[in-house]
């Protein structure tokens, strides 16, 4: 079998039919000869081009001008289109990982009619385009015996899918924890003592854990076997069912519409910005982003993003919230709106470190983040980061230069605020040297001040900065 | 002998106990040794059971259509 020699722009490498590459902002496909015929095959296929017209297949097509690091790559190389932003399960909200099982479950249902199928099923298989997955996992398409009646990657959909959700909604298990440390998500019987037992005996875990876990011995002591065939009608009429099951079981560990959290709630009961001065705080932003119309926009702390909202009338989101409830709420209303955001569950002092083989896998937020926003927005974030976080004020006026290659609106706000006095807790001399003026000192270390707005009445001003270069 | 229906039904029972046997010798998986994809055997088995079981009775109500699929986990 030939394999590429180890290579830095190589992003994925351990499916045995090839290797995924990122050289000069595109990304390549090397296929071994042995899955050469099978991907052309697929490609070929009135299928393929429905599934990638629908958006729900990565464009894929022979490249042309290839760089020069990439010249001597062995097997055939295919060009995918780039997904610019591309986020991992540890940062998706429960919704997206529903949304992400059924699109796994509508290719197999699709494939099936075709005779094809997938090799595994896996959230690492899809990548979110603003709020809607995408697949980008081409050698994972095989043709399928029409007489066979098992789902191969049945188990990994389980694992990966299912009860990464289960542990999500009985046990209060983050998902961000679950993926970090389980790059195959959970198996039912690391599950099954911590479920109550009434949980046990009922559905969806009845299927999903118990009975997996009280036959995984039997299992073992199987070990593998020769498929039994069956006729073909019988075979479809039994996928079919599987993969409807599988469907339900999502429906029944999504989130029950809407989440609500203390965050989530944050920007409907704002009690401590009147009328008045919420509509000055809107204006600026509105008409900062429409006078600068950003191409790239990041949103730190976007609660449930009424701000990010307004930045995708003109630029492609991606806001971030720690605060997963929140961010469900900006997913299903990206989804149900057609706006331009991609959520992320994320906490700005601990953004997600590079993960996988070598940390080169998955590469880490901020890295992800380096030349691709021109405009990054810290609206009423920065308290949060200098008193609970305890990070300086130089710290955060350097991230956010760090993740603007232009320009970004930070709101100060100061410690006579009453959200600042709330996390302070008594902490007061720690902050007591903070004003107006320190802030616009440790700024024009790496901006320029384009605009101030002192919001009416109270201790923020918005500051409209662009980067030094 | 002559077989109606009213004999086909008296051992109806016996005959989804031999088609329930005969699925459950089905073994494949990709996951050795894992406790989901033997349940899925399971499962493959007891939809199977009902494919034939939906046919069966298709076939005494005369008709020989394709029963539509049910959900193999609810």
């Amino acid at each position: 079998m030939h394999k590429a020699e180890p290579n830095p722009n190589n992003v994925s490498f351990r499916d045995p039919g090839g290797q995924v590459f990122r050289a000069a902002g595109r990304i390549f496909r090397s296929v071994y000869p042995e899955a050469s015929l099978t991907l052309d095959h697929f490609l070929t296929s009135a299928l393929a081009g429905t599934l990638q017209n629908d958006g729900k297949l990565v464009r894929t097509w022979s490249p042309d001008n290839l760089p020069e690091s990439l010249a001597a790559l062995p097997g055939h190389l295919v060009e995918h289109q780039a997904v610019p932003f591309p986020t991992y399960p540890a940062e998706w909200c429960p919704e997206m990982l529903v949304d992400a099982g059924n699109l796994t479950l509508d290719l197999s249902e699709a494939l099936l009619q075709s005779g094809w199928g997938i090799k595994d099923a896996t959230p690492l298989n899809i990548l979110f385009q603003g709020p809607n997955p995408i697949f980008v996992d081409l050698l994972s398409f095989e043709q399928r015996s029409a007489t066979d009646p098992t789902w191969t990657p049945y188990a990994q959909f389980v694992r990966t899918f299912l009860l990464p959700l289960l542990a999500n909604r009985k046990l209060g298990q983050s998902l961000r924890a679950i993926w970090l440390e389980n790059r195959d998500g959970l198996d039912p019987e690391r599950l099954y003592p911590f479920l109550s037992l009434g949980s046990r005996f009922s559905r969806p875990a009845l299927g999903l854990v118990t009975l997996p876990a009280l036959m995984s011995k039997k299992a073992e002591a199987a070990g593998t076997g020769a498929a039994q065939k069956t006729p073909a009608d019988q075979t479809t009429f039994i996928l079919q069912s599987l993969f409807r099951g599988l469907r339900k079981d999502l429906a029944r560990l999504s989130p029950t519409a809407p989440q609500a959290s203390h965050w989530s709630d944050y920007a409907d009961t704002l009690t401590h910005y009147d009328a008045t001065q919420r509509s000055i705080k809107e204006t600026f932003v509105r008409q900062t982003l429409a006078e600068l119309t950003p191409a790239w926009c990041l949103d730190m702390g976007a609660n449930t993003g009424q701000f990010s909202e307004i930045a995708a009338a003109t630029s492609q989101v991606v806001a971030v919230d720690y605060d997963v409830a929140s961010v469900g709420r900006i997913y299903r209303r990206a989804r149900t709106a057609g706006l331009n955001i991609l959520p992320i569950c994320l906490d700005a002092c601990r953004p997600t470190p590079a993960t996988g083989w070598r940390n080169s896998e998955q590469p880490s937020f901020l890295s992800r983040c380096e030349g691709r926003f021109d405009m990054v927005m810290m609206l009423a974030v920065i308290h949060h980061m200098l008193v609970s976080e305890r990070v300086p004020l130089g710290e955060i006026v350097g991230l956010a230069a760090d993740l603007t290659t232009r320009h970004a609106i930070i709101e100060y706000v100061g410690p006579t605020d009453p959200m600042f006095r709330i996390l302070l807790r008594g902490r007061d001399a720690l902050h007591a040297g903070l004003t107006t003026q320190l802030f616009e000192e440790t700024l024009k270390q790496r901006f320029d001040i384009e605009a101030t707005c002192p919001i009416t009445g109270m201790d923020r001003v918005l500051y409209r900065v662009r980067r030094r270069i | 002998m002559i077989v109606t229906k009213k004999v086909v039904v008296s051992k109806l029972p016996v005959l989804a106990f031999l088609l329930l046997a005969a699925e459950s010798q089905a073994k494949a998986y990709v996951d050795p040794g894992s406790g989901a994809a033997y349940y899925q055997i399971f499962l493959i088995g007891a939809v199977g059971l009902l494919f034939r079981v939906k046919r069966l009775v298709a076939w005494f109500k005369g008709r020989k259509t394709t029963p539509a699929s049910h959900d193999a986990q609810s």
